[in-house]
């Protein structure tokens, strides 16, 4: 996984000492809210950029951090300590946002189109002099688009493991990228 | 003109058998709701006996069939996101006559059942299915499946990515491609026939376990059980890291060519790259690992 | 080795900026590039313009808000909810037996009772408090921990079977049953493991077969609680 997105994450964990981390873990997996708390705090903020991301809609990125957490309550006592926790919580936190993602749109994850030369506007009016700033380029993107530039550039996914999880085929996955590249540079005037 | 006679009683009996076949069939039961819906909408559905069948289609609407009995009426209430739906007994205090309810409901929503003793049965459905004596049958693909009974059998045959199953002295068999799953039983049988599962916790009580099959690379699964016994019939590609423990059940290992570390009461067997992670604890109960 | 007269793909193009090529075609790539000003412009501006792209905002959420409503989740889903507190000085009610009429529950009360009381009748705690924090020194958090959750889940125990204690008026015979049935026989498997745990509390396995059972009495009153 991307050094820099679950790094952050990470160094706090290891800044508290992984003993207290495991603790924490333990704890929570007996039904320890507080221990949870702590771990959520923890996380949560590198969960809700991932959701945030892969959506580009704050309200429902708050909604799916809630139900990423939950989820994680549920199924803490299935964590094993094989990867770090931020890596599973990560791993959980995506799959969540794709299943959301295929229950809610009626379209599947749409993709740029070859023929399409810029992404859909973000709908509001653009002075060709304003410079769009990455986040608001990153919502403009349709959602496939998003979704396999957001796993791969900058949560650190590989084209075969953002295939898995996605469903997208890694050819399509790969030339999805380029083209998320290429609208982001666009819009961004880069 | 005997022979078209014939070819003519032919093609009468030929489209009547379906006819009579589909008198039988949901498609035949009365109309008692039918609306349009948004694609994602949530349906509450309370039906204490007889038999509930919900089936996702690829339309925007929902439509309900059934045939109520005189006793009991049917209810219907919806709004913007919900629809909640129920049979009640016209006395309060009466025994519940079964009812039949067919549900058709988009493919995106999110379908919530309860019954007393009425069958439940899903297909390409996510949601939640209650009851306290029926069965609940699930199958098709869905995004996540919850199915609890007190007493009633589970049958459990979906290709969905999350599933959470319980019940107390039924029969609980998990089929289809399931991939993180929450099951138990408090006296009932829990057999595990699918191989898909990556993350799963199967619990007894004093019921047994089965599972059968290779699970799959990177696959962890637990296995508790009290006083039931767990028995896991593995195929010769099977893969993992077996660590099993029981306080004071037996151990048996049947695999040919494996000879495991084995302490008194417990026992560690790694199996091909060792690339699943399969723990099983009982407290009395035995653990049998077999060939399939 | 194959010279590249064509311009690069999109796919050469990326690779290299990823810093992904492999190095038996790095080498014709680069022999192309030497010669062909506008891939090697374009290749040098997705490398210099990538890095950039990678460094999105990291939003920030409100962690509190959202906890709050995470937490009330919890308590009200599914899923056990263990108090935010830490099992205190303060006691919890032992005697059930006020609770229940029915007979049979009579030896395994005695049972469950006497482990219970060894954490949480009044008047004694102090001195099973001086008991378990003894052990506690021979043994670490273990035994802590297994105080912790035995409280945590007898307490959300107690809530459910008090509500059903209510309800049970509404359930159906059959309902009721099924569930005094599956009680029974998951108390008589919390008792055992009670006592297993008390002579062997550092035993990883036996707590994690104790939590379990706990697990499948407090969705088992959740159950019977959804048949009202």
């Amino acid at each position: 996984m991307n050094a820099r997105a679950r790094g952050s994450t990470e160094a706090t964990a290891t800044n508290g000492n992984a003993a207290s981390v495991d603790d924490l873990v333990r704890r929570a997996q007996h039904g320890e809210v507080a221990a949870f708390e702590a771990l959520y705090r923890t996380h949560a903020q590198a969960i809700y950029a991932l959701c945030w991301r892969m959506t580009g809609d704050e309200a429902e990125a708050r909604e799916l951090l809630q139900d990423v957490f939950v989820r994680a309550w549920e199924r803490l006592t299935t964590f094993r300590g094989q990867s770090s926790l931020a890596t599973w919580l990560h791993r959980l936190g995506t799959n969540v946002v794709l299943e959301r993602m295929r229950i809610g749109k009626r379209e599947a994850l749409r993709m740029i189109d070859a023929e399409l030369a810029e992404p859909e506007s973000p709908g509001t009016d653009r002075d060709a002099d304003t410079r769009m700033d990455l986040d608001r380029a990153l919502k403009s993107l349709p959602s496939g688009a998003r979704t396999v530039f957001v796993l791969h550039d900058i949560e650190g996914y590989s084209h075969d493991e953002i295939a898995a999880m996605t469903g997208i085929a890694p050819g399509t996955a790969r030339a999805q990228l380029w083209r998320a590249r290429r609208a982001l540079m666009r819009l961004l005037d880069l | 003109m005997a022979r078209h006679t014939l070819k003519v009683a032919l093609l009468v009996v030929a489209f009547s058998a379906p006819t009579a076949a589909a008198a039988q069939t949901p498609q035949d039961m009365p109309v008692l709701a039918a609306r349009r819906v948004s694609p994602t909408f949530a349906i509450t559905l309370w039906n204490p006996a007889g038999h509930v069948r919900l089936v996702a289609w690829d339309l925007d609407s929902l439509v309900i069939r059934g045939r109520v009995d005189a006793s009991q009426k049917f209810m219907f209430g919806a709004g913007e996101n919900g629809v909640k739906s129920a049979i009640e007994g016209r006395v309060v205090g009466t025994e519940p006559k079964p009812s039949e309810l067919a549900v058709w409901v988009p493919r995106r929503s999110r379908v919530t059942v309860r019954t007393e003793s009425a069958d439940i049965e899903g297909v390409d459905v996510t949601g939640s299915f209650y009851t306290v004596s029926g069965a609940i049958r699930v199958s098709g693909t869905a995004t996540s499946v919850e199915a609890e009974s007190m007493k009633g059998n589970l049958d459990l045959n979906a290709n969905v990515p999350w599933l959470r199953a319980k019940t107390g002295e039924g029969h609980l068999l998990l089929r289809g491609r399931p991939q993180d799953v929450d099951a138990s039983t408090i006296t009932g049988t829990l057999d595990i026939a699918t191989a898909t599962v990556l993350r799963g916790q199967f619990t007894s009580v004093s019921g047994d376990i089965h599972y059968a099959g290779a699970p799959p690379s990177g696959a962890i699964l637990e296995f508790s059980n009290h006083g039931g016994g767990v028995d896991l019939l593995l195929p010769a590609a099977a893969s993992g890291v077996f660590a099993l423990s029981s306080v004071s059940g037996i151990i048996e290992n049947s695999l040919p060519g494996v000879r495991p570390a084995a302490a008194p009461r417990a026992m560690r067997i790694t199996l091909g790259r060792g690339d699943a992670s399969i723990t099983v604890r009982t407290f009395k109960g035995a653990i049998r690992l077999r060939p399939q | 080795m194959s010279s590249l007269k064509a311009h690069l793909s999109e796919e050469d193009r990326h690779r290299i900026a990823d810093g992904t090529m492999d190095e038996e075609r790095r080498a014709a790539i680069d022999a192309h590039l030497a010669s062909c000003w506008n891939c090697k412009s374009d290749v040098a501006h997705l490398t210099k313009t990538m890095p950039s792209l990678r460094h999105a905002s990291e939003p920030t959420a409100p962690l509190d808000e959202l906890w709050a409503e995470i937490h009330e989740r919890i308590e009200q889903g599914k899923i056990v909810s263990l108090g935010k507190e830490p099992p205190e000085a303060t006691p919890t009610p032992a005697p059930q037996k006020k609770r229940f009429s029915w007979l049979w529950l009579a030896p395994i009360g005695v049972a469950a009772g006497v482990v219970i009381a060894l954490f949480a009748l009044p008047g004694k705690r102090g001195a099973e408090d001086r008991q378990a924090t003894a052990m506690v020194a021979d043994t670490g958090t273990t035994l802590v921990s297994v105080v912790d959750s035995s409280y945590a889940y007898e307490r959300e125990a107690q809530v459910l079977l008090d509500k059903l204690e209510l309800q049970r008026a509404l359930l159906r015979p059959e309902a009721a049953q099924a569930l005094d049935r599956d009680l029974h026989v998951v108390d008589v498997a919390i008792a055992e493991l009670k006592d297993a745990v008390a002579r062997d509390p550092a035993n990883p396995a036996l707590r994690q077969l104790l939590a379990a059972s706990y697990r499948q009495k407090v969705d088992l009153l959740k159950r019977a609680s959804n048949a009202g």
